[in-house]
């Protein structure tokens, strides 16, 4: 039986978990709204918006920022999907001709590919450096989600299709109607999967996009921390003079988790269901 | 249906792969695409001047190491994880330590190294202090300690995945049929003993399965995480056959070398990858083939 004494044990542990997670968080939070550092000062001067209005206000380039990575995000996303989905529904077909052969072709590509420099020289032969295609095109299918695409569909009852197909609808009408409506969770999760992706990728933005004004949120937040050149910069615009380099870093981190932290909640449901599909069923 | 799809795996994963030639050419990339076949062939020189140099040691050691440290700590991680939270009754507790210990998983590392950069500096973050307590002096700066890089390396990369990676053994935990903790309860196993006897064995095809990819991806070693926390002061330790490419490849533009290395590393790990599920299977566990 578990004795009293592990039990708490393991709520300890547990316990040391979650807070080893949280605290960084509300930690950097509380600098940034009372835009004092924290450990030095230990009084609540006073809860401030002060950093996020200047960032938003006064300096452009968050915003430009901000809206690139929401473009790349959802252009990418919907990209991913539009080209994901027929794949992997195509290849849940069993008498898809040469199906074998291209699974092959795919899981190759999961063990063993060029490399990086050969992937630079080809993505920048292909004319896309500084263009957002370049964040979008070189990850456009993920093996692994287009495998638990097709492990979904693969289990949907062949009798829902058949139906369908007697009633005389295409391939895409059968997908359209039939295949998709079914397919909610899976949908959602892969959708987030690469929604996510997009929003945190960071490095084929450095290494494609060469002009300041086309960074997304994560490359500016990796500049203004470890540069001083992006800080001294936004420091200049602070007419106010109320900001330390510090809030300023601060601040932009939170702005960068922040929509992640705001959808979790609502998605976390999905993404625990589609791991599991996907699990399940290998 | 699938063309696009295929189309894409052609453009952007095989066309590369035909780039890797270069590691046995002498390529300027002033030459572009073409010159992947134009350039003049030198055999073998890059991967003599690789293994030959100072660094070829260091690369190497870093990644195994690294690798291994990461292995040895982060495998094990997930599955004591899920362990304790199948022994939590309490759902409201349960639901908690679930869902904060997914999220860092969502936090791309730039933010996480961020949060690191700003907790470890001197000026700013709690953890001067903190080490002040131990007897560091101050102003010490965690991040270009070369003794404390791998541990922050490793502790990082656990804080980040535990959670999300004890998804799949929490689900395997939780679809082993119950009668068999029941026999074992009739013949007098203390909880410690079912979970030696009962759980652990139920999910080992999981385990075996995991810890295959696991080691397929020994030669990785997490290049985003430490190119983004690492600095000359830490070479040292830190250094890996990812960011030695990409330094010796894009900054100093030596392609063809950069390759070399690259491949040598792609090939390598594609061995392990296999010989690790030819041992699975000899071992009758589960398999990825």
């Amino acid at each position: 039986m578990v004795t009293p004494l592990s039990r708490t044990a393991i709520y300890a542990a547990l316990s040391l978990l979650v807070a080893s997670i949280a605290l960084p968080f509300l930690y950097l939070l509380a600098v940034s709204l009372t835009n004092e550092t924290l450990l030095r000062n230990m009084s609540l001067s006073g809860v401030s918006f002060g950093a996020y209005e200047f960032l938003f206000r006064s300096s452009g380039k968050i915003v430009a920022s901000f809206q690139m990575s929401v473009l790349r995000t959802v252009l990418g996303t919907i990209c991913n999907m539009l080209v994901s989905i027929p794949l992997a529904y195509s290849l849940s077909k069993k008498q898809l001709p040469g199906r074998k052969a291209m699974m092959l072709y795919i899981v190759i590509t999961m063990v063993f590919h060029g490399g990086l420099i050969p992937t630079y020289i080809t993505v920048t032969s292909y004319g896309l450096i500084n263009s957002v295609w370049a964040m979008i095109l070189p990850a456009l299918v993920s093996a692994y989600n287009v495998i638990l695409l097709r492990n979904f569909f693969m289990a949907i009852p062949p009798a829902l299709e058949e139906s369908a197909r007697i009633d005389g609808a295409s391939d895409y009408a059968v997908l359209r109607k039939v295949v998709l409506p079914l397919s909610t969770p899976v949908l959602a999760t892969i959708a987030l999967f690469y929604a996510v992706y997009h929003w945190n990728e960071w490095f084929n933005v450095l290494l494609y996009i060469r002009r300041s004004d086309m960074w997304t949120m994560q490359v500016l937040l990796r500049n203004i921390v470890m540069e001083a050149s992006a800080v001294n910069e936004l420091m200049s615009m602070d007419t106010a003079g109320r900001m330390t380099p510090e809030s300023i870093k601060v601040s932009t981190l939170l702005v960068t988790i922040f929509p992640i932290v705001l959808l979790y909640p609502f998605v976390q449901r999905y993404f625990i269901q589609g791991v599991m599909l996907g699990a399940v069923k290998e | 249906m699938a063309l696009p799809g295929l189309v894409y795996y052609l453009l952007f994963h095989y066309v590369p792969m035909v780039g890797v030639v270069i590691s046995f050419k002498d390529y300027s990339p002033i030459d572009g695409l073409a010159g992947i076949f134009t350039s003049p062939w030198v055999g073998l020189e890059h991967f003599e001047k690789f293994f030959g140099s100072y660094f070829f040691v260091r690369v190497f050691t870093n990644t195994i190491v690294i690798s291994l440290l990461k292995l040895a700590f982060g495998f094990p991680a997930p599955i004591v994880l899920a362990l304790l939270i199948n022994e939590v009754k309490n759902r409201v507790f349960r639901r908690i330590v679930q869902t904060v210990s997914y999220l860092p998983h969502f936090i791309s590392w730039v933010i996480v190294s961020s949060m690191i950069y700003l907790l470890a500096s001197p000026s700013f973050g709690i953890a001067g202090s903190v080490l002040e307590w131990f007897g560091y002096r101050e102003g010490f700066y965690a991040l270009s300690s070369n003794d404390f890089f791998r541990g922050i390396l490793v502790g990082s990369s656990i804080w980040k995945e535990i959670g999300w990676s004890s998804i799949i053994y929490l689900a395997a935990i939780s679809g082993i049929n119950p009668e068999l903790y029941e026999s074992a309860m009739i013949d007098g196993a203390s909880r410690w003993k079912q979970v030696r006897h009962v759980t652990l064995p139920s999910i080992t095809n999981v385990i075996s399965v995991l810890f295959i990819l696991n080691v397929g991806g020994l030669l990785d070693a997490g290049f985003e995480q430490i190119f983004l926390l690492y600095s000359p002061s830490v070479y040292a330790t830190s250094d890996i056959i990812d960011t030695y490419v990409y330094r010796e490849g894009l900054v100093t533009s030596n392609f063809s070398f950069a390759t070399a290395v690259g491949m040598f590393k792609s090939v390598i790990a594609m061995a392990l990858i296999v010989s690790a599920n030819t041992l699975a299977r000899r071992l009758e566990a589960e398999n990825l083939w």
